[in-house]
């Protein structure tokens, strides 16, 4: 998959979150956003994902720009799985209903397919007895397993995670990442932002290093984390590592 | 909640029969009545479910335009709910049926009064609503966003539906104070169930006599409902 970003900026208020960033990557398939909070790695996904206007700039994937306009970016969300950091399920419906509704409002399936789609993921990734509760009956991991399984149950061309493990303790956050890992091993397309720099290593065959809203470092992992360039990356990586 | 009711109505008989000790009671008199009575009771109970019924429209209508990104709509609804809310019922009551009513030639006094209810009803489920809406984290409107839900399949599968839970026992709430509020309709001439107990107060020469069932008619229709919306409270709280 390819992504270009032209001179992307994005303001909150006087802030800039984003300041004229350019990206250019001709291949990729798992692409890490890493560096330290407050840098512009949410934002820029959010961006991506087509959820916040930029003030000015461009995005393309595989040289299709993405249009700033409601319905094309319905459309757009639509070929996406987007994930957020937490909070990411209905309460008032269960698991199953939560990965069905998508399916049946949104992507055509009648609802026999969609349920019966939903349940045989729950099954794969062993969640298939928590079908029927409610997210506050789930435990976060539960919950944040759930919610990436209704992200992939539209087979979407590229699956976006915001942060996905950092409302989680570090044994959830494990069964998020292994579902993840799984994932890509099936060869799904990924952006993920993150705060595991070992995961990171891992699964990503690309790593940008974002921080003031721009990208200091792009490359692949090796490159990245043994030979950062910018100071700013390297103190961040020795102060991370470090522990 | 049957023992809530026993406690109020055996007060109320207490205190009845403690002010009218001294004096010839009138109750032969007043059970003569009781057809009368009755028709009252039913009336007040179509007027408050008629009410509740235009008064969840007006409310819901009023929530969505305050909501509005229009600046005009939104200011209107604001408008519009706080001249409600800053006027006594009974006022409005007499302007709209004396001064509007007559105006726009709506002539039969029932469908007058269920209007003029639900239009003071509707301003507070507004705010019900309203707020119910707004309790719904913006998180919740981005997921829905996120999984490409169009802005009104947001509101009706996710929004809505939780908000709808949030404001059910505040709207039940609401629905007593209507049932009570509508005795002040009696003011206009329709023959609710306090205008009826103020009727047959003044055939039988009593004084008192007609309003203990009176209250005890309120009592019945008002405490269930309280009590109903206390239920729901708990049983939504835990589900949140």
């Amino acid at each position: 998959m390819k992504l270009e970003i032209h001179q992307l900026t994005k303001k909150f208020g006087t802030q800039r979150a984003i300041s004229s960033l350019d990206l250019n990557l001709p291949e990729f398939h798992t692409l890490a956003l890493i560096g330290p909070s407050g840098g512009g790695k949410s934002t820029l996904l959010r961006l991506i994902a087509g959820l916040e206007h930029p003030d000015s700039g461009w995005i393309a994937f595989d040289d299709a720009p993405i249009v700033f306009e409601e319905t094309a970016l319905l459309k757009h969300r639509r070929k996406l799985g987007i994930v957020f950091q937490s909070w990411n399920l209905f309460p008032h419906l269960t698991a199953l209903e939560n990965i069905c509704l998508p399916l049946f409002r949104v992507h055509g399936l009648s609802r026999e397919e969609a349920e019966a789609r939903s349940f045989e993921l729950l099954k794969r990734f062993e969640l298939d007895k928590h079908a029927h509760k409610k997210p506050f009956a789930l435990s976060g991991g539960q919950a944040q397993r759930v919610a990436l399984i209704r992200a992939v149950a539209p087979q979407p061309k590229i699956l976006l995670l915001d942060e996905p493990t950092s409302a989680l303790d570090p044994l959830m956050s494990a069964e998020v990442l292994e579902l993840v890992l799984e994932l890509k091993v099936e060869g799904r397309h990924f952006i993920l932002a993150t705060h595991h720099l070992n995961f990171a290593k891992k699964i990503a065959d690309w790593i940008v290093f974002i921080a003031e809203g721009n990208v200091l470092e792009s490359g692949a992992p090796s490159q990245v984390f043994d030979h950062p360039r910018s100071t700013l990356a390297k103190q961040y990586m020795t102060k991370v590592l470090a522990y | 909640m049957f023992g809530q009711f026993l406690l109020a109505s055996v007060m109320l008989v207490a205190i009845f029969f403690f002010l009218s000790y001294n004096q010839r009671s009138q109750w032969e008199a007043v059970w003569s009545y009781r057809e009368l009575f009755l028709i009252g009771w039913c009336t007040t109970i179509l007027l408050s479910a008629a009410s509740l019924a235009l008064s969840l429209c007006i409310g819901l209508a009023l929530a969505l335009l305050r909501r509005s990104t229009i600046p005009l709509c939104a200011f209107l609804a604001k408008a519009y709910i706080e001249l409600i809310r800053g006027t006594p019922l009974l006022v409005q009551i007499l302007f709209f049926y004396y001064v509007v009513a007559h105006r726009v030639g709506l002539e039969n006094r029932y469908m007058a009064g269920v209007i003029i209810l639900s239009l003071f009803e509707g301003a507070y489920i507004a705010e019900m609503i309203r707020s119910g809406i707004e309790s719904i984290s913006a998180t919740q409107l981005e997921s829905a966003k996120a999984i490409g839900l169009t802005r009104s399949q947001s509101y009706r599968f996710v929004i809505l539906p939780q908000a709808l839970r949030q404001i059910t026992p505040p709207l039940a709430g609401q629905f007593a104070s209507i049932i009570k509020d509508s005795s002040l309709l009696s003011i206009i001439g329709i023959n609710e169930m306090t205008a009826s107990a103020q009727q047959i107060n003044s055939a039988t020469y009593s004084t008192l006599e007609g309003f203990l069932p009176l209250a005890i008619g309120y009592l019945i229709l008002t405490l269930p409902i309280s009590l109903w919306s206390k239920k729901l409270e708990g049983k939504f709280q835990y589900e949140t």
